[in-house]
Parts: C-alpha cells; structure tokens; sequence
C-alpha cells in the first residue's frame, strides 16, 4: 500500500516534469530581455524597449525581463510568471536582482487580460508587494485598457527603473567575478606548475624522473582550457544582452487583471 | 611472506578507498542536509511574515467592519497557535512538518474567511491602507506557497540521495534521517488566484 503510494508520487513528479517544459517556453536563444511571444509590439517598439532593458542592465547588472504571452496553459498568472522567471534565471546569482513582467492580452473569446510582477529575492525591498500592485493598478492597466499595450509596458518598466536605480552597479560585480576567477585559477596551477618543474630537475640527475616529469604535462593542458574558458565568457558583454545571470525568486511581486 | 603483504596492501587500500568514498558521501549528506534546514528557515520566514501582518490587518479592519468580531477572533486565536508551532531544524521529520501545517493551515483558513465577509464593507475595500496589506497578504500567500514547494524540492533531493544503494550504509552510520514534506491541501499546490 505505501509502496503504491510513492510509486503514485514519483509517477506525478515525472509527469509534472514534463508537462513543465511543454507549458513554459524556453529560455531565449539568443538570449533577449524583451520576448514578446504574443506579437503585442511593433518592430520599432520592441526594438526601443529591448534597447532600454539592455542599456539597464549594462549600468546596473539589474535584470527586467519582460514577456508577453497569449496562453498559460490553465496556469493561474502568479504561479506561471513565477515559474518562468525562476526557469529561465532572471537576475544576477548570489544577489538576485532580476525582476519579470508578464502580460497576457485579452482573448478574443472577451477573456480578461492579465499582468503579473515578479520580484527577485535581491530587489523584494525595493518593489515591494503593495509597490508592485500600485505599478500594475495605477500605472500599466489604464494604458492597457486604451488599449495601449507599449504604452503600459513602457511606463511600468520607467517606474521600476526609477526605484531601483542606485541600488546595484554593474562594474562592482562584474570586477568581482572576474577578481575571483582569476586568482583561483592562477595561483594553484602556478604553484604546481613550479613543483612540478623543480622536482623534474632533481629527480631527473638520478634517472628515476618517472612521477616527477609527468606533473608539468599533466598541468599543462588544464592551464590552457582555464585561459579559454574565460575569453568566451568575457566576450558575451559586449554588444547585446549577455544573457540571463542565474537569479532566484521567492515569490514576491504582484498580479492584476483587466 | 611476499605473498601475504601484497593481500595486506590490497585489502588495506581497498578499505582506504571505502573511508574515503563514504567521508565524500558524508560530508555530502551534511552539506545537503543544511541545504534543507537553510530552505526551512526561508519557510519559517515566510509564515513569520504573515504572522506579522495579521495585527495591523485586524486593526484596520475592525474600524470598519463592525459586525465581525467573531471572524477578527478567529484569525488572532489562529495565530497565536500557528506562531506557537516551531520545529527545531534538526527535526524535520514527517509528523513535526504535518503539525505545522496543520497550525498554519488554521491561519489560512481563518483569514481566508476574513477576507470573503470584508467584501461587504465598500468603504474598507476602499482605504489605501487596506488595499495595501491586502496586496502584502496576497504576496505573502504566494511566497508561502514558492518556499513551501523548494522546501519540497529540496528534502525530496536529500530523501532521495540517502536512500540510495550504496550510500544509505554510510546515511546509516552518520544516522541521517528522512525529512517530511509538505503536502497539498485543498489546491494549495497552485497559488490561491486573486480575483478583483
């Protein structure tokens, strides 16, 4: 009986696993802050709202993801932004700063339009849940009912921009990372590389230089992969969204509907 | 006498490879299990939160809503014994975990009905002050339910890996036990949806 019981469970998990990654879409590739999935913007209008999510993100390393969407599958709004948002890694790790806002259009069939705020662990203090309801309630929904979809993304996005500016840098962040990885890497393979080398030349006068000639060869190939890793991840800043950080969401934010 | 060193070294080496092996998954497990306990807290953190708002709530309600004095007590009993129901982290188990919920889902319950009989004050649902701990009530139901299900998540990964072959002998001797989970009460897997 509790056999069937967890076998009941895990089958739902499996299931439940796999429903996920047909319901929600996939992280953008290339990687995009606006995704309007819903066809709601003109090109031009799309173009200038991307720019000015890019251009936050480079200054600030804060994250607004905005999504349109026509069909969550059955999800309520919260739950779905939410899930999305914690998929696809808005914000940056460790600090959590990323922010998504989620609109789905009216339907044809007169069903209710909805828009969803979700906030980062890292930005919670700053868009707080009562802030993020005014920002849907008074800011986003009356340009949504005129039927002004840009409009209210627009405003919504200066909005948020205008409370979060001065909370995060970007340089101080990115200095960090690179600060880090750096030395880590460097520094051991350095020191092996020198004992390596050094206990070579010892041995090696003896004729019994087996273990000791090995060590700067073995270390050799992984020092050179290190270097590599590191060109790619630098050059992704430059020209464009670098690309979702690895941020988290506990649940903050607000929805509304109209 | 040559023979029988070799035997030794093996046997020797073959047991260094079993305390190293088993000091990995070891160290494993107790990493894991203080992933658990550190999400356990955000759960903790979450309910405190709520726990929080419910005075300011019933204060502002109470100017308004006159006749629901037995709904206001209701919430403030359910809260005083919600926030009387902790569990030490060291004790996650099964039946520790269903008290608290049951505590905590007496709060949502008396709440919940709160919020339905407020819906016949026009002058409440119209104060700023209202209007703002209701959202703040709302998010926080939310966050409950986020950190309710990686709380989930996170004892299953843990329940999971100490149970396994042959890594439950080692989950055996640090005595390493299962954490309970949360279950799905009423549609609570899905946040509850608010409607205007």
């Amino acid at each position: 009986m509790k056999n069937i019981k967890y076998t009941l469970i895990l089958l739902l998990l499996v299931v439940s696993g796999n429903i996920f990654s047909q319901d929600f879409p996939k992280r953008p590739d290339p990687p995009r802050l606006l995704n309007d999935l819903a066809n709601l913007l003109s090109p031009e209008q799309a173009d200038a709202l991307e720019r000015k999510l890019v251009a936050y993100n480079d200054s600030t390393s804060t994250q607004i993801a905005v999504v349109t969407i026509s069909d969550i599958k059955g999800y309520d709004i919260t739950d779905f932004t939410d899930r999305l948002a914690m998929d696809w890694k808005v914000g940056q790790k460790g600090i959590n700063n990323g922010l998504m806002i989620l609109i789905v259009p009216k339907q044809a069939n007169g069903e209710r339009g909805h828009v969803r705020i979700s906030v980062g662990y890292g930005l919670e203090e700053h868009i707080t849940d009562a802030v993020s309801s005014k920002i849907i309630n008074d800011v986003m929904i009356p340009e949504f009912r005129n039927n002004n979809i840009y409009g209210g993304i627009n405003k919504g996005v200066d909005v948020v921009i205008g409370i979060c500016s001065g909370t995060f840098k970007a340089d101080q962040i990115k200095k960090k990372e690179k600060n880090n990885s750096w030395i880590f890497f460097l520094i051991p393979l350095f020191i092996l590389f020198i004992i390596g080398f050094i206990r070579r030349n010892r041995y090696s006068s003896y004729g019994t230089s087996s273990s000791g000639s090995g060590a700067p060869f073995i270390f050799f190939p992984g020092f050179g992969g290190g270097g590599g890793g590191f060109g790619s991840s630098g050059g992704s800043d430059f020209g464009g969204f670098g690309g979702f950080g690895g941020g988290d969401f506990g649940g903050g934010g607000a929805s509304g509907s109209w | 006498m040559k023979k029988s060193l070799i035997i030794l070294v093996a046997v020797v080496g073959v047991i260094a490879i079993f305390i190293f092996w088993g000091i990995g998954k070891y160290n494993g497990f107790v990493s894991q299990e203080e992933g658990v306990k550190a999400q356990w807290s955000n759960v903790e953190n979450v309910y405190q939160r709520r726990a929080d708002l419910i005075p300011n709530l019933v204060a502002t309600v109470k100017g308004y809503a006159t006749h629901e004095e037995k709904t206001l007590t209701e919430v403030i009993e359910a809260r005083a014994k919600a926030t009387s129901v902790t569990i030490d982290p060291t004790k996650l188990n099964a039946s520790n975990i269903a008290a608290f919920q049951k505590a905590q889902d007496g709060l949502s319950g008396a709440l919940s009905r709160l919020m339905v009989s407020v819906e016949q004050y026009p002058n409440l649902k119209a104060n700023e002050n209202f209007l703002a701990l209701q959202s703040q009530l709302e998010g926080t139901e939310n966050r409950i339910a986020v950190e309710r299900r990686k709380y989930n998540e996170t004892a299953q990964a843990f329940n999971a890996s100490i149970r396994k072959f042959p890594a439950n002998i080692i989950a055996g001797m640090g005595s390493f036990e299962q954490k309970g989970y949360f279950k799905a009460s009423e549609g609570a897997e899905k946040a509850p949806q608010v409607k205007f």
